[in-house]
């Protein structure tokens, strides 16, 4: 199992990434070439280490092709986003790869070079801004599952082989009444990798290794995913 | 004595009558106030009865148009006259400035005295005849009157009357009146250059010595023909030294033509942005509705503003980069190239009467809290939405008066965290956020006269409308039901995942997951009751 998470860059969105795992134990890397910022982050307990991303010896040396699991390409330039995104995949085809973007037009760019995630967040807030506009309701409640951590909260559950769950069709499962939960999505191994969200109206049947989404209070979650572990 | 306390007692009354101000208040929206609706349908008005006063006069110089032309005319002049009159009136209070010398007098305890108001009266009305306008106004009058026929080429002045009614030309003359000095000059210069010439051409050219020059008056006609380039050649010198003044002079108007040229076009120049500033401002309070303030137009306010636009508000943006406005004018967006954080501008802009919201989006912070200080500072009640960029400046700028922030990082933060623990959950939330598969969180509102009300939540079939029922939304004082979890928003509760027993009522909201399509849909089958 590779479980190091390496962070590129050294700005406001990185170090909010970095905060955010530091939470759920991950081995944590940040990587930048910006020492103040570095020494800023390593007084909070982050290890860190200087690097140039131009170089793939360094990326080697920086556990790249043998530890890492994921790392976040948050450099500031799409074009630097860009170029460790092809000069990680060229060392490891297997490394998931997250990286921001300040375009629409750069994401597909970084697509191309095969980054498995392309975030927008200039889209997301304005997206939230115009929400925060014109249906203020729905601002908060997302709000309240997306960033909330006292209220709902979004869990995915794996289906185990040999739990309740294993061969069973979804609707029949009626986890929205028993647990309190809602159901938004499913992945389903036998329809491919993607995430198919819950209107689509399909009545999935749930294999081992089909992961469901869901939404609900934390101690419900808390029970399902206690229940669904059991064989 | 008793005639100056009979004129207070008057002008007390006049500022107590409501129908003296509903009436003056009436004519100041007729003619002078920018904003009123009925200001455009006068000055239409106006314009046209300018030109066909203008047009009979030219018409009549050859045809006798009989009494329907002179009824014409005389209508024309009385209605002349009696805006002459009212902008006579309107231009300030006289009662105003007796009762103001009034007040002050008893307040000093000394005698009042009717004399200094009467001589601020006169001078104040005096002001209002000598400005140019008031001036052009009359000369369109006067002619009429027929003891004073000769004037009658002053009637042409009524022309002039048009840049009363015209915003445009009232630009124009703006501008140009910028350059007072660069003209001043050029008129000095000229007025030199025309005597010198037409002195030395009289002096030359004269009749006697075998010229053309008959008066001192044909010297400066022959100068200025000569200066401007025209050249009729009516008159030409005969002399060498006539023929030397007149190279010289050739080239002083080349010389005064293209100065006049590059003075009118760098005044203009100069002031193309604010004259466009100017057009997107009068755009901005044309309309009833308020609208919106986007300072900053970085990608998330490029992203806030295609919605807004897609959903047909109406916003201003404001960017201080010249080629940030550009682009968003060729979206067909309202731009204004400025800092955002000049009060002028942003007074301009409506912030205080007309605009409803003002969003902070710079990439700056220090930025987003200065203008977001700067805006409430200005309107204690207007919504403030700002982006913080650090996570320190969230404080700050609820301290300097925003209403909500917005921070980018937070959410990369929110959904890069669960990428790693969770990669499906962060799919699904991700596609929700950035709305890319078109799915989306929306809410529909049951109306009061819905088929829906009182009826268990289970009558209606979500699943079947490919939709996913999230919660409802109710107002605070709803009592949860005793199987359904409940959580406050601010102003209303959200009830999570209703059961089956969940009675809805009017005003409701139901959230609802899904595509776009099948939220219509749904919306459309409420509506008509077919559910």
């Amino acid at each position: 199992m590779r479980e190091r998470v390496i962070i590129f860059g050294s700005n406001s969105l990185s170090s909010a990434v970095a905060l955010q795992l530091k939470d759920r134990n991950w081995d944590l890397l940040l990587v930048s070439s910006d020492e103040a910022a570095l020494a800023v982050m390593a007084d909070r307990g982050f290890s860190t280490r200087m690097a140039n991303y131009s170089d793939d010896e360094e990326l080697v040396k920086l556990g790249i092709g043998k530890k890492v699991g994921v790392i976040f390409a948050f450099f500031e330039e799409d074009a630097e986003n860009v170029f460790l995104t092809i000069s990680v995949k060229s060392i490891d085809p297997d490394i998931k790869v997250i990286s921001l973007t300040q375009s629409a037009d750069s994401a597909r760019k970084l697509k191309a070079a095969g980054a498995n995630k392309v975030i927008d967040p200039y889209e997301i807030s304005g997206r939230k801004i115009y929400d925060m506009i014109k249906r203020p309701l729905i601002a908060e409640t997302i709000e309240k599952v997306v960033y909330g951590q006292d209220y709902l909260n979004l869990a995915e559950i794996t289906v185990i082989q040999g739990s309740f769950m294993d061969g069973r069709m979804l609707g029949d499962l009626e986890l929205s009444r028993r647990y309190d939960l809602i159901v938004l999505g499913v992945v389903d191994r036998e329809m491919g990798d993607e995430f198919i969200f819950a209107s689509s109206g399909l009545n999935h049947k749930l294999d081992a290794g089909d992961v469901l989404v869901v939404i609900g209070a934390v101690p419900a979650l808390e029970k399902l995913r206690l229940e669904s572990g059991r064989t | 004595m008793s005639l100056s306390r009979a004129i207070i007692k008057h002008c007390y009354r006049l500022e107590d009558s409501p129908r003296y101000k509903r009436t003056k208040h009436f004519f100041y929206n007729l003619l002078e106030n920018p904003q009123a609706r009925i200001r455009p349908y006068f000055d239409i008005f106006m314009i046209l009865l300018v030109l066909s006063s203008v047009f009979v006069l030219i018409y009549e110089v050859k045809e006798d148009l009989g009494l329907p032309g002179q009824i014409f005319e005389l209508c024309a002049v009385v209605i002349f006259l009696t805006e002459y009159l009212l902008r006579f009136w309107l231009y300030n209070n006289i009662h105003r400035v007796f009762i103001e010398h009034y007040e002050r007098a008893e307040f000093v305890n000394l005698p009042f005295s009717l004399g200094p108001p009467v001589k601020e009266v006169l001078q104040k009305k005096w002001d209002y005849m000598t400005t140019p306008l008031a001036i052009i106004d009359l000369l369109a009058i006067i002619p009429s009157y027929r003891p004073l026929r000769f004037l009658r080429i002053f009637l042409l002045f009524r022309l002039f009357k048009l840049f009363r009614y015209a915003r445009s030309i009232n630009e124009f003359v703006k501008v140009l009146s910028e350059k007072r000095f660069e003209f001043y000059t050029l008129a000095i210069f000229l007025a030199f250059v025309v005597f010198t010439a037409a002195s030395a051409i009289y002096f030359f050219e004269a009749r006697n010595a075998g010229g053309e020059i008959e008066h001192f008056f044909d010297g400066i006609y022959w100068a200025v023909v000569t200066i401007s380039t025209v050249g009729y050649g009516d008159i030409t010198p005969q002399t060498t030294e006539g023929r030397m003044i007149t190279l010289v002079l050739i080239i002083c108007g080349i010389g005064v033509i293209s100065f006049t040229t590059s003075v009118i076009v760098s005044a203009f120049t100069e002031k193309m942005s604010e004259l466009r500033d100017n057009r997107v401002f009068a755009e901005l309070e044309k309309h009833k509705t308020k609208h919106i303030i986007i300072c900053g137009f970085g990608r998330v306010g490029q992203v806030v503003a295609e919605r807004l636009a897609a959903s047909r508000d109406r916003f201003v943006v404001i960017d201080p980069d010249a080629e940030v406005i550009a682009y968003a004018k060729r979206l067909g967006y309202l731009g204004i190239q400025g800092s955002a954080e000049d009060s002028e501008l942003l007074v301009q802009s409506g912030i205080q009467e007309r605009a409803e919201r003002i969003l902070c989006l710079t990439g700056n912070d220090v930025m987003n809290v200065y203008i977001t200080l700067t805006a409430r500072d200005l309107n204690a009640d207007i919504e403030i939405i700002s982006r913080a960029n650090n996570r320190a400046s969230i404080r700050k700028l609820y301290q300097a008066g925003a209403n909500h922030t917005v921070a980018p990082f937070k959410a990369v933060g929110a959904i890069a965290g669960e990428y790693i623990g969770q990669p499906v959950a962060f799919e699904a939330i991700h596609g929700i956020l950035s709305g890319r598969k078109g799915i989306s969180l929306e809410t529909v509102t049951i109306r009061p006269d819905s088929c829906l009300i009182g009826r268990p939540i289970s009558d209606v079939d979500f699943v079947s409308y490919k939709l996913i029922l999230f919660g409802v939304i109710s107002h605070l004082d709803r009592v949860p039901d005793q199987d359904t979890v409940a959580y406050d928003l601010k102003w209303n509760r959200i009830h999570f995942n209703p059961k089956a027993g969940f009675r809805l009522s009017a005003n409701d909201l139901l959230v609802l997951i899904g595509h776009e399509y099948s939220i219509t849909h749904f919306k459309d089958r409420l509506e008509s009751g077919g559910l």
